[in-house]
């Protein structure tokens, strides 16, 4: 052993490790890149979808938090209690909402299934952002933590002004600010007492019950428009002719027949001779049908997509798309159909104020905006929204003209129970047939903002079956209108 | 003062984690040099941060002070066991041991939280399985024929397996183990162990074609076994291992690629031939539409993780408890839910520092047999959890298998154990080797220095030959050291230089007066021959041997082992 020369075994070994380096390092890699991708992997998936896996009904995670935190409470744009979590001396937890049905379908309800904002800030509800010595300072007492609080753009006043104008009515109001897409009231009814919905829960779901007391119709009804959207026929006619729309001229004889396909203004008023302001603040259906025909088909197509027809609204909250069949092969009476707002067009009153709020402010639609901020129960701001842009939608000019064609309709057109007031305001109305077999039924629609000098508050009304917009959904409008400029 | 604990001991387990594993892999990149005591110790101090600050959370929680004895049980036995350890094997790869250590404590610290009679019963495995890991590298250095063992590996192995599949008790549909003396045990994995030294043993003479296609059938074998027993995901851990090792010990892509087929081919037939199979492909694809059922476990995971985000919920402050088998198959999203995805994925990244260690300890191995097996636990070892954690978080269908070390389970967390020990023993016997190199190379210098003195009556041209002799020796076998460089002086050439005349007797000179050496050096080098000499004074510098992997016990195994 002694005289045994070494060097061969360390080149044997050198030339072994040579020859497997390469198999090694293959395996190294692909087990290190394999994880390097789980690892991405996984931390994008749960921390993206962080809030969708805690809302799941399955997961249950709800119920610990729940046994930790007080869930937090909802507030007004003015601060006022809008729903709370009230702990009794023997600890009994119950949701009280001060307002009761007032704000029903928007604030919503938390004990049966959750609806409204208790359902899509529910996660920030049952959170608790307080600090670790405010915690501390809970555990000494054996109490709670308060989760956090939601601040809503949501104005009691204007609330509670929509709800009582809306009176018995089945039907829907929402009021905005155009200016910063606030949204300031959302009224729908038939309504709920969310204070009791754990004892009325049957009632609202029974099969007899056709009232749809638990759907928010603001955002989740689908109606035919009628004559609110002749606003969209305006503006495209508008753009499509900027110069020579003025020059339009058209006899209406109460009638309108063309291609097979019949209109007659609503309850076959004739109208005579009418150029387009006079159309429109009329709202003579067989001139609009008139004027749908006249218009380029696919630019008419881009205008509503670009108007959110048929595809998403920036609304973050549960809400219904709304439905126009507009393309090349669309026939002259489908055509003529669509631009008085009838046949199988059909839109939530939401956005027809989307569309009425960037008329009103200047062709530029903001991101409609429900929650201020999210603050603890302290009060240290967790997350702010800002407002925000979303799209412009027309150009300034045609906004303009809009503006003056619906103060026409106010002034000297279907909305005059609007007129001579304190406020300049301007809209559209419209009285939407639903009912194949009985064209005098009819649902009453009011759109419209105020003052149009400096549009501050933008308001839509729908009446379901009440009949015409101009004696049902205008006073309504009025009302809401005398409660925000203070009459 | 208990809201404090309970919020923030998360951060202080996260940071200490994450330390943890960038020391650990500090410390794995100086494999076949010298790992550093100091972060050993920093490494050991941090285990028991990381452990100290569960306990003291889970105690916060529940003040229960069962939970304190608890943790100093599991402190004084992880202590004693890291400590022996580096005692009696002082050349060992301490830093992997105290990995395995962390593991086991992490896993310690979940089970605890999810139910305590379960962590009892593991921690009682988790005591023999490190004592026994101590035992079993003086166990292997003293047998020398595990390589000849080869068909006794895979019978053994087909055996056990083949009577799970007649006799086993069916769990989760199914049959994993069976009751030896009321011990309910899972022969599979202690078959990994035999499994892979099958492989090895028929591996490290030649991988031809002829062994790769032997072996090829017996692996089927096991595997077809495993997949009638319907422990697929460890059916796939056996096929994998096997491809993988066909591959190290041929050298050939083709069969990996091959390898790679017959798993889609595998995976095609398992998917039309099995319904549970489909069923586990839909729940991965989709499991939100069958979240009653198949998708239950795998959606509730999801929650788990995404409910723990970066840093966790904390322990106890989660419902980890929610997902079905938390404890053994979706333990990765318990930890991920209360302790946090950056918890989680350092504990990870340390599998994967294991996983390399083990990967480089097979590459600087000499003696094919052993590079085989480790390289076969490595490929096992990151195979299964690339399984149980891919299939928790949906990256892959889920196959149900545990974490290695950290799952609830005693069958396995012993046979990793082994596992980890048999590597550790691996480790040792390739240092021991590097040491005999060491030694036998000192005598030899010895025996030089010896000759030199000898020869110091001789012609100074003949000196100079001979060291020039021996230097060019160790040049030649690869590494320089300027040792000799004292005798190449111009002078001493210069005296060697052949006269004309031929051959003259000269005067002896001692050289070592025109060297550097000092008077000490000078003493203890004439001690030599009394046996006075001392390693430490001379300039012989062993660290010089240490980078160079020899092999000496390879060819005395051929001496005195050899067939």
């Amino acid at each position: 052993m002694r005289n045994k020369n070494w060097k061969p075994f360390v080149e044997d070994i050198q030339a072994e490790k040579e020859k497997i380096r390469h198999e090694i390092l293959f395996v190294q890699w692909l087990f290190i890149a394999l994880f390097a991708a789980m690892t991405v992997f996984i931390c994008t998936y749960s921390i993206n979808n962080k809030e969708t896996l805690f809302e799941n009904d399955y997961n249950g995670r709800e119920q610990l938090l729940l046994s930790e935190n007080i869930r937090g409470s909802i507030y007004s744009a003015d601060g006022q209690v809008l729903a709370e979590t009230v702990t009794d001396k023997d600890g009994t937890e119950t949701r009280n909402y001060p307002f009761s049905n007032v704000f029903s379908h928007v604030v919503g309800y938390s004990t049966m299934g959750k609806s409204g904002l208790e359902k899509s800030e529910n996660y920030t509800l049952i959170h608790s952002g307080l600090s670790f010595s405010e915690k501390a300072a809970l555990d000494e007492k054996d109490s709670k933590y308060e989760g956090n609080s939601i601040y809503t753009t949501l104005d009691p006043a204007v609330q509670q002004a929509a709800y009582d104008a809306l009176g018995a009515y089945s039907g829907a109001v929402i009021v905005t600010d155009p200016e910063t897409g606030d949204i300031l009231a959302m009224v729908s009814k038939p309504d709920f007492d969310p204070n009791q919905i754990d004892s009325m829960w049957d009632t609202y779901l029974s099969e007899d019950n056709t009232q749809g007391n638990l759907l928010n119709r603001v955002t989740m009804g689908q109606y035919p428009p009628g004559s609110t959207f002749k606003i969209m026929d305006a503006i495209e006619y508008v753009e499509e002719n900027p110069e020579t729309w003025k020059n339009y001229s058209f006899n209406c004889i109460g009638t309108f027949e063309k291609d097979g396909g019949s209109i007659h203004c609503f309850h076959y008023e004739t109208h005579g001779q009418v150029d387009f302001e006079k159309s429109f603040a009329e709202s003579c259906n067989c001139s609009f049908a008139n004027i749908g025909l006249s218009l380029d088909r696919s630019s008419y197509e881009n205008t509503l997509k670009k108007f959110m027809f048929n595809s998403s609204l920036p609304y973050d909250y549960p809400y219904e798309k709304s439905t126009v069949d507009l393309d090349d092969t669309t026939s002259a009476k489908e055509l003529m159909q669509i631009a008085i707002g009838q046949g199988t067009t059909s839109m939530s009153p939401l956005h027809i104020n989307l569309i009425t709020q960037s008329v009103a402010n200047d062709g530029v639609l903001m991101r409609p905006r429900l929650v201020e901020s999210t603050k603890t129960a302290s009060g240290t701001v967790l997350s702010s929204n800002k407002t925000a842009e979303y799209a412009t939608l027309m150009d300034e000019s045609t906004a303009s003209t809009m503006k003056e064609l619906m103060q026409d309709v106010v002034e000297e057109g279907t909305a005059s129970k609007l007129k001579g007031y304190s406020y300049t305001a301007a809209g559209k109305t419209g009285s939407a047939e639903y009912d194949q077999n009985d064209e005098s039924q009819s649902h009453a629609w009011f759109t419209g903002f105020a003052p149009v000098e400096d549009p501050k508050y933008c308001i839509t009304v729908i009446i379901e079956g009440a009949g015409s917009g101009g004696d049902y959904a205008v006073p309504i409008a009025r009302r809401v209108f005398d409660a925000c400029f203070g009459q | 003062m208990r809201t404090y604990i309970l919020a923030l001991s998360k951060y202080a387990m996260t940071a200490g984690m994450l330390l943890y594993t960038v020391l650990a892999f500090i410390q794995m990149r100086r494999t076949g040099k010298k790992k550093s005591n100091a972060a050993d110790a920093v490494m050991i101090f941090l285990l028991f941060v990381v452990h100290s600050a569960a306990f003291l959370t889970i105690y916060a929680a529940t003040m229960d002070p069962r939970y304190v004895f608890f943790w100093l049980f599991q402190t004084v036995t992880m202590v004693a066991a890291i400590v022996l350890f580096g005692t009696i094997y002082p050349q060992s790869n301490k830093t992997l041991y105290i990995n395995v250590c962390m593991l086991l404590s992490i896993g310690l610290i979940i089970i605890t939280r999810l139910s305590y009679e379960k962590a009892v019963r593991q921690y009682d495995i988790v005591s023999v399985g490190l004592f026994l890991g101590i035992a079993i590298p003086a166990l292997m250095k003293k047998v020398r024929y595990l390589k000849n063992l080869t068909y006794i590996y895979a019978a053994t192995g087909a055996a056990a397996l083949l009577v799970v599949l007649l006799l086993g008790q069916v769990t989760q549909g199914s049959k994993l183990s069976y009751s030896v003396f009321g011990v309910s045990m899972q022969p599979s994995e202690f078959v990994k162990i035999l499994f892979i030294f099958y492989l090895a043993s028929a591996y490290y003479e030649s991988a031809d074609i002829r062994h790769v296609f032997i072996t090829g059938v017996i692996s089927a074998a096991h595997v077809i076994i495993l997949v009638m027993s319907n422990d697929l995901g460890t059916a796939l851990v056996f096929f994998v291992a096997y491809v993988f090792m066909t591959f190290l010990a041929s050298g050939r892509w083709q069969y990996l690629l091959a390898g790679a087929a017959r798993g889609l081919a595998g995976s095609y037939a398992g998917y039309h031939l099995f319904s549970h199979v489909q069923v586990r492909v839909q729940a991965w694809r989709d499991p939100w539409s069958v979240i009653d059922s198949m998708g239950y476990q795998i959606t509730q995971s999801l929650f788990s993780i995404s409910y723990g985000g970066l840093f966790g919920a904390g322990l106890m402050q989660g419902t980890p408890d929610k997902i079905p088998y938390a404890a053994s198959d979706f333990i990765f999203a318990a930890i991920c839910e209360e302790m946090g995805l950056i918890f989680a994925f350092s504990m990870i990244a340390l599998c994967l520092v294991c996983f390399l260690d083990i990967l480089w300890i097979s590459l600087n191995f000499a003696d094919r047999f052993y590079r085989f097996t480790a390289f076969g636990f490595a490929v096992v070892y990151i195979f299964q959890i690339f399984l149980t954690v891919g299939g928790e978080i949906k990256f892959i269908p889920l196959t149900g298998v545990t974490l290695p070390l950290v799952s609830y389970g005693g069958s396995s967390v012993l046979s990793t154990i082994i596992q980890f020990a048999i590597i550790e023993a691996i480790y040792i016997m390739q240092q021991d080797r590097i040491k005999s190199f060491e030694d036998r190379f000192e005598r030899e210098e010895r025996e030089r220095r010896r000759r030199t003195r000898e020869r110091r009556g001789m012609a100074d041209h003949e000196k100079t030959g001979r060291i020039r002799q021996l230097r060019e020796q160790v040049k030649r076998s690869g590494y320089t050291d300027n040792r000799y460089d004292r005798y190449d002086t111009p002078e001493i050439r210069k005296k060697a230089a052949p006269k004309s005349g031929g051959y003259k007797e000269t005067e002896f000179i001692d050289d070592r007066t025109n060297t550097d050496m000092t008077e000490d050096e000078t003493a203890n080098e004439d001690a030599y021959e009394t046996g006075g000499w001392d390693p430490e004074l001379d300039d012989i510098d062993l660290n010089d041997y240490k980078e160079i992997n020899y092999d000496p016990g390879n060819d005395g195994q051929k001496e005195h082992h050899g067939k």
